[in-house]
């Protein structure tokens, strides 16, 4: 589009500024160039960012837009390392392989995390919230990303997976390493997806020794009607992307929905005297300001024409949900954080075949968590002014980097 | 032998994994939840029932069902 050479988004795609604040920019791009080419950072590889959310959709429901990037990428962008987890197992884990092999691997893992079965850590959930809860009641001034969101994440994963704590924080700093911003970094995501695969085969490798009650010893278990198993490799990788996937982003949107709280306290107070509209709320917060800002790359498969815009084979494209979620095309009045909203369908867990699998343990741990400290501190206060918040330099994940509140209200801010 | 699929619309969350891996077989709605097209009911052959399998066990909610009757 013209309009894009002469002027641009206010902020560029990506850059520190973006982070703290992505929404202007992604308005501006879904108004004057809502399928757009820029130079990813990493790698200075042409790339698009697509930001309706008609076309974010489209997108992620084409089998031509491929999630294996290590078929389709063009050199350039194998070149500079996009590739996520090249030269791990993980570069066949589930998240980058289209069908049949996709199929095979969501059909073997898919049980345990339906709506249905997932209501069976409900208990467990609630039990960690409330001793979470008891220990920031203790601090009076805690920080909601480390004291609350990221403890109930780690513990609920720990407790699902079957795993030891301790190890929690070293695998979150992996995650992070493992999807770098600064292109500076980008030589350690390697070693990093390394380290997350390194753990998740020793955890294998006791839960066979050791069966328990979790989700690590069912899945070494699993196998369909045709007894089917997943063997040692995608086992692994399976574990690995569970702990991917299930970690900091629940902590993030934990953090991202009790921010939106603290600025909307009417919004606040109707969750905690309508307890019934907590389920609701969490579909309204993933929707307002979700932890994924977009989906992992889509590679076209062959030369593609989408919403006029050409985009040749290879190319990699990006769909922005967040961008998607706030698309006034399809949500009347965007910006308005409505926990009473109801109706149309936000893309906060992506959408097609790499939906999140496990959406409905992290809309549990949301639905939880987040009515039970609005209920629990009423008084629920920042304790830092709110321009001193900030965000992860990350595309791809939206969270804050601390959210220091004061229970009784009695803010330093 | 027939197969019969069938969508809990309470449950669906309009993910649209059903659709993007058949959509002859389920659509999305007007409301983004799914719906088990015509085809997806009647006479099937094992690529079919091995599909619709496919498609349920994948589906996040848990929302497919897939019965069968021999005649």
């Amino acid at each position: 589009m013209t309009s894009a050479a002469i002027s641009g988004p206010p902020t560029a795609l990506f850059s520190p500024a973006y982070y703290q604040d992505p929404y202007p920019t992604l308005t501006w791009l879904q108004e004057n160039s809502p399928v757009h080419e820029f130079r990813f950072p990493v790698g200075d590889v042409p790339t698009w960012i697509v930001t309706r959310y008609e076309d974010v959709k489209a997108v992620l429901a084409d089998p031509r837009y491929s999630a294996e990037a290590a078929t389709y990428a063009t050199p350039e962008f194998k070149a500079a390392g996009l590739v996520a987890a090249e030269g791990t197992i993980l570069e066949r884990g589930i998240a980058v392989v289209d069908p049949p092999h996709h199929t095979r691997l969501r059909r073997l893992a898919m049980k345990p995390f339906t709506t249905r079965r997932v209501q069976e850590w409900r208990e467990t959930v609630r039990a960690i919230v409330g001793r979470t809860l008891e220990d920031c009641a203790r601090r009076e001034r805690f920080d909601v990303m480390d004291d609350y969101a990221g403890e109930v994440a780690a513990k609920t994963l720990g407790e699902i997976l079957g795993f030891r704590i301790e190890r929690h924080r070293e695998l979150v700093e992996a995650l992070n390493q493992a999807f770098p911003s600064d292109p500076a970094l980008i030589h350690e995501a390697g070693p990093a997806f390394g380290r997350i695969c390194e753990y998740s085969a020793e955890l294998v490798a006791e839960k066979r020794l050791h069966p328990g009650e979790d989700l690590t010893s069912a899945l070494i278990q699993t196998s369909d009607d045709d007894g089917d198993r997943l063997d040692e490799d995608e086992l692994v990788g399976m574990v690995a992307a569970m702990i991917m996937g299930g970690s900091d982003t629940v902590r993030g949107f934990i953090g991202n929905a009790v921010l939106a709280l603290l600025d909307h306290p009417d919004q606040a107070d109707l969750l905690r005297t309508s307890p019934d509209l907590a389920g609701n709320a969490v579909e309204e917060l993933l929707r307002y300001d979700g932890a994924l800002s977009t989906a992992l790359f889509r590679v076209t498969t062959e030369e593609i024409e989408l919403a006029g815009t050409k985009l040749p084979a290879g190319a990699p494209v990006i769909a922005g949900l967040l961008a998607a979620n706030r698309d006034p095309r399809h949500f009347p009045e965007p910006e308005r954080l409505d926990i009473a909203r109801t109706g149309k369908r936000h893309v906060g867990f992506g959408h097609g075949l790499h939906n999140c699998m496990g959406a409905a343990l992290a809309r549990l741990e949301g639905e939880i968590a987040i009515h039970a400290l609005v209920e629990r501190f009423p008084k629920l206060a920042l304790d830092v002014p709110r321009e001193e918040l900030r965000y992860i330099d990350s595309w791809a994940i939206r969270r804050l980097t601390a959210l220091p509140v004061t229970a009784s209200g009695a803010s330093r801010a | 032998m027939r197969a019969t699929a069938h969508v809990d619309r309470n449950l669906c969350l309009g993910a649209g994994l059903c659709e993007v891996m058949a959509s002859e077989l389920f659509r999305l709605d007007a409301e983004g939840i799914a719906v088990a097209t015509a085809d997806a009911s009647g006479e099937t052959g094992p690529d079919r029932l091995e599909l619709l399998r496919d498609i349920a066990d994948c589906c996040p909610t848990g929302a497919i069902t897939v019965t069968t009757t021999d005649d």
